[in-house]
């Protein structure tokens, strides 16, 4: 456990900074009695009717779930990746095993669409690459198309 | 050698004295310092070389060449009225910078500076830790501070904050998943978590770096899902100071804002030292054959090497926009983590022998085709406002159209 | 610390009682009528006919699962002070509404309290980024009322003065979106070449914004001393920092991806919604009034009016960077082909004697300082005339009663009637496309709300 003295120092000290540069500022900053306006919170100079809502769309928690099951299989590979050379062939049919098992998660979540956050009133299918130059049109006087 | 006597410090292997308490105070005190000193010194460069980079002057008031400018940002921000605006949840906000900036410090422990240094009869490796656990202390700490802006953001108790904690926590969270595979690559090839010895693999020469040893792939995900995870440019849409205003931070004001900034800059020194010891070598380099001088050059690499990174970041911040917000999510998860699970495949097939390596290479290859059949699948079930308004009229307009156009009204 | 803590939630309502908008403002769903919503998602009406039955749209969302937030009017992209409602769900956009008025500062009503003579000071302010096009717009329609022909050489100063004008108006354009997208180089970038056009009004006119430099009957001045020489320096810089803005953006793959097929409109939509300018134009729809209905001289120079095919965010980006280079072509003709003469007309009636002559003639003293005490009269009538402005179809409306003021002053401003197409634009984008689309719609608020 030695390894972690200097660690738990620099958790110390690291809070002795933050703390203190607190203080410090309590310290030196003006001590006034805050209006009600600078005690509101920020919404672009509108004091808000509505409070912030409490609910979240359910597809932020898909995400925190999917990422539950990834971040864990990660850390299943840090055990393995260190014991890699001692394992050999085993540990890599292994390793794939277990990858295949993960990809499988993958290749599900993306064919149902769990994995797709865009809205969808954007135009890209179907749409030729495009520069500053080939997207426009130039209608000077004398093009046919505007003759008339 | 036995692997646990490699494993620690030569500091410590006749248990904890004084002296070696001592030592140890010493190193985090200088390590410490040096940080603060590099965190001034980065936020200087960088708003230096950017405005060099935009044709402008930059700081140049306080100090020589402005040298001191941070100094005097921060006594400013000291003497700034704090603010905990009334629908805040006190407790959550005060904690969140301290979640912040604990880990920003921390983590620059298991970075090694140097290569060995002998103080009073001690061997003393030039790093501040070297724990067993080594790299994961990274993952973790990073884990920790996704916390510190998750919470400063919904504790605010305001609306802007708010989508900016619901994007911190969905982004970081996100690419950690990635970034935890690279490192897994890694340490394949090491064989061991601690930072000192992936330093001391890639000891030998350049070829040894694993930049190269493992093809430039893994380097090219880290650097990505770093920056996504430090919330730089141009991954920052948790902050987006022309959408969210700030995001997280822009309830907090007079230090509490600047610890927040500090954190930031902080943790971009340190990612930029672990991104070079992980695939730089670490202090690697060049060291002349003068006794006197030997354990300075390996210093001298790393801050080179630092430094490059840390100029790195300036780049992108000048030269790119921002993602939007779905285009990052897609990066990280369609294109950044089957990459990473693919190369780490390949590597280790690799490491066993050719004939396995091409093995892999075709189970890959087949597995990214049976990905891109599911990306078509996917892209036909719609998310988002479930109905968007049918458009009127067609669109490229065409040619007849625009000429009728044209004649009707000139 | 908590006492005052308390005591401001308590006072929260009077603070949000005193922003408030009251109706004008996004309500919840219960609240809005059938027709209101229609407008809020977006739809189009087409001859009194809601394109959507907005009854239809988002039956599954309740109130408590979306969110009502205020982008604006003190938030750093919204050009101003513009303020937006959105209703988000989540990350995207359901439903958007202006609230406008924040700059409101009456410039019509006070451009019933000046003189024909005094009026260009106030036009000039309202588009703030392109103040020589506002006077021009203004000064053609006194000029059409009183029926006088200006000289040669004050349509083409007037001409080059307009279309370096648009040249500025458009990098400020490239500037700020490239700050919404979060590419702060470009905002620097443009902001310098735009300092360039700045320098030579300065030169020019005596000032660098509002220059008051197009009057009724001709500019205020003639050109300096190697005024040709300074125009080839801008047009030759600024048209070779096109192609690296070019290279800087649209090389940029994020770039295009924030860019490209974002917020669409399609011509019918936005001629519905009476959309003018690059909006308009990028729908394909070739609509200058400069080509369709020219003014001054823009039937004699060369130059391309820029169509868009998509009608989405890029092809308004495409369409501003291209018509910085036809704009600077145009001011090449200029340079070329400015022909002698006077600066302004020679009717005594507009026209002040000049210096000289004061200090000879006192019929001439007393002459000078009727015209800029009390000022000319002008005919009885009413005139529109547009011009058009980089943000579209600029026009000027004014009934005169005879008098020295007009009776009446209003103008259609562009941004004001383009913002009309934001609810359309943003419905179903992301709170990051909805900065960029606020961005290239280009309000300049000081027009819209005048």
């Amino acid at each position: 456990m030695d390894q972690y003295l200097p660690i738990l120092g620099l958790l110390l000290l690291g809070v002795l900074f933050a703390s203190g540069s607190l203080v410090a500022s309590a310290w030196l900053a003006p001590h006034k009695r805050p209006t009600d306006a600078k005690l509101a919170p920020y919404e672009c100079g509108i004091v808000p009717e509505s409070e912030p809502p409490q609910r979240f769309p359910v597809r932020f928690y898909l995400v925190a779930m999917i990422f539950v099951i990834f971040d864990i299989e990660v850390v299943f590979m840090y055990p393995f990746a260190v014991v890699f050379r001692q394992l050999h062939v085993f540990g890599l049919i292994e390793i794939l095993t277990f990858s295949l098992t993960v990809f499988a998660a993958l290749v599900f979540l993306v064919s149902e669409g769990a994995l797709q956050w865009g809205p969808v009133k954007y135009l890209t299918p179907g749409m030729p690459e495009r520069t500053s130059s080939s997207t426009i049109v130039r209608i000077g006087r004398d093009d046919p198309e505007q003759a008339a | 050698m036995n692997p646990l006597l490699a494993l620690s410090d030569p500091l410590f292997d006749h248990g904890v004295t004084g002296v070696i308490i001592l030592i140890v105070l010493i190193k985090i005190v200088v390590g410490f310092g040096a940080l603060m000193n590099a965190v001034i010194l980065m936020i200087w460069f960088e708003r230096k070389a950017i405005s060099d980079m935009q044709s402008r002057i930059g700081p140049q008031r306080w100090g020589p060449f402005g040298l001191l400018q941070t100094m005097a940002d921060g006594l400013k921000l000291m003497g700034k009225e704090d603010l905990i605006p009334a629908e805040a949840d006190r407790f959550v906000f005060k904690l969140a910078p301290f979640l912040v900036v604990i880990p920003a410090f921390i983590t620059f422990a298991i970075v090694p500076i140097g290569g060995t240094m002998h103080i009073a009869g001690h061997v003393v490796q030039l790093q501040m830790a070297n724990p067993p656990m080594g790299i994961l202390l990274m993952l973790a700490m990073s884990g920790i501070s996704v916390y510190g802006v998750m919470l400063a953001g919904w504790s605010s108790g305001s609306k802007y904050p708010l989508l900016s904690s619901v994007r911190a926590s969905a982004q970081m969270i996100s690419y950690e998943a990635a970034l935890g595979m690279t490192i897994v690559i890694v340490i394949l090839v090491t064989g061991s978590l601690t930072t000192h010895d992936i330093v001391l693999s890639q000891g030998g020469n350049i070829l040894h770096w694993n930049l190269i040893r493992l093809g430039l792939v893994p380097f090219a995900i880290f650097l990505i899902a770093i920056t996504a995870e430090l919330n730089r440019p141009p991954f920052d849409v948790v902050e987006a100071e022309s959408e969210l205003v700030g995001g997280f931070h822009t309830e907090y004001s007079s230090f509490r804002f600047a610890i927040f900034f500090l954190a930031e800059f902080m943790n971009t020194i340190t990612m930029s030292a672990v991104m070079v010891t992980l695939f730089f070598g670490g202090p690697a380099g060049w060291v002349p054959p003068v006794a006197h001088l030997k354990w300075i050059f390996p210093i001298l690499w790393f801050l080179i090497k630092t430094t490059i990174f840390c100029f790195c970041y300036i780049w992108f911040r000048a030269a790119l926009p921002r993602f939007r917000y779905d285009q990052l999510m897609d990066l990280g998860w369609k294109r950044l983590i089957p990459l990473s699970l693919g190369w780490m495949l390949i590597v280790a097939g690799f490491l066993i022998s050719w004939r396995w390596g091409l093995l892999m290479g075709s189970v890959v290859i087949f597995a990214w085709l049976v990905l891109t059949r599911a990306f078509e699948l996917g892209k036909t079930r719609e998310s988002g406002p479930e109905r968007v308004l049918p458009t009127i009229g067609q669109r490229p307009i065409p040619g007849s159209v625009i000429r009728k156009m044209s004649e009707g009204d000139s | 610390m908590s006492e005052p803590t308390v005591r401001a939630i308590e006072r929260l309502d009077l603070l949000t009682a005193e922003t408030s908008e009251g109706a004008q403002e996004l309500q919840r769903r219960e609240f809005t009528k059938p027709s209101e919503l229609g407008r809020e998602i977006g739809a189009v009406l087409l001859a009194n006919d809601l394109h959507i039955d907005p009854t239809q749209v988002d039956l599954e969302r309740r109130d408590d699962e979306t969110m009502i937030i205020n982008m604006g009017p003190s938030h750093p992209s919204t050009h101003g002070v513009l303020r937006l409602m959105l209703e988000l769900d989540g990350e995207y956009v359901l439903r958007c509404k202006p609230v406008i008025g924040y700059l409101h500062t009456g410039m019509e009503k006070t451009g019933e309290e000046l003189s024909y003579i005094q009026g260009a000071t106030n036009v000039t302010r309202m588009d703030y980024l392109s103040p020589v096009i506002n006077e021009l717009n203004y000064s053609l329609a006194v000029e059409k009322l009183l029926g006088i022909e200006v000289p040669e050489r004050a349509v083409w100063i007037r001409m080059l003065m307009s279309e370096l004008n648009r040249v500025s108006s458009h990098l400020v354009w490239m500037a700020t979106n490239g700050m919404d997208l979060g590419s702060t180089s470009m905002m620097i970038y443009g902001l310098r070449e735009r300092e360039l056009i700045l320098a030579f009004f300065e030169k020019t006119a005596g000032l660098r914004m509002n220059l008051n430099f197009v009057r009724p009957g001709g500019v205020a001045a003639d050109l300096p001393d190697g005024w040709q020489d300074d125009v080839q320096v801008i047009c030759d810089t600024i048209l070779e920092r096109t192609y690296e803005y070019d290279q800087l953006l649209t090389g940029q793959p994020i770039f295009r991806q924030r860019m490209i097929g974002v917020a669409p409109i399609t011509a019918e939509e936005a001629l519905a919604l009476s959309v003018t300018g690059p909006v308009l134009r990028s729908t394909g729809v070739p609509w200058d009034l400069r080509r369709t209905m020219p003014y001054l001289a823009y039937d004699k120079v060369e130059f391309d009016v820029i169509v868009g095919t998509y009608g989405d965010n890029f092809d308004r980006y495409s369409i501003r960077l291209n018509e910085i280079r036809e704009s600077i072509r145009i001011v090449r003709q200029c340079v070329d082909m400015m022909p002698r003469g006077d600066y302004r007309s020679q009717d005594p009636k507009v026209t002040p004697p000049p210096r000289a002559r004061i200090g000879e003639s006192m019929e001439a003293l007393i002459h000078h300082f009727k015209l800029f005490t009390e000022g000319f009269h002008v005919p009885v009538g009413e005139v529109y005339s547009a011009v058009e402005s980089p943000r579209g179809e600029i026009g000027c409306y004014i009934v005169s009663d005879g008098g020295a003021k007009p009776y009446r002053l209003h103008v259609r401003g562009p941004s004001f009637v383009n913002l009309q197409a934001i609810a359309l634009l943003m419905r179903g984008g992301s709170v990051s496309d909805a900065i960029t689309t606020i961005s290239t719609i280009d309000p300049v608020l000081g027009e819209v709300d005048r």
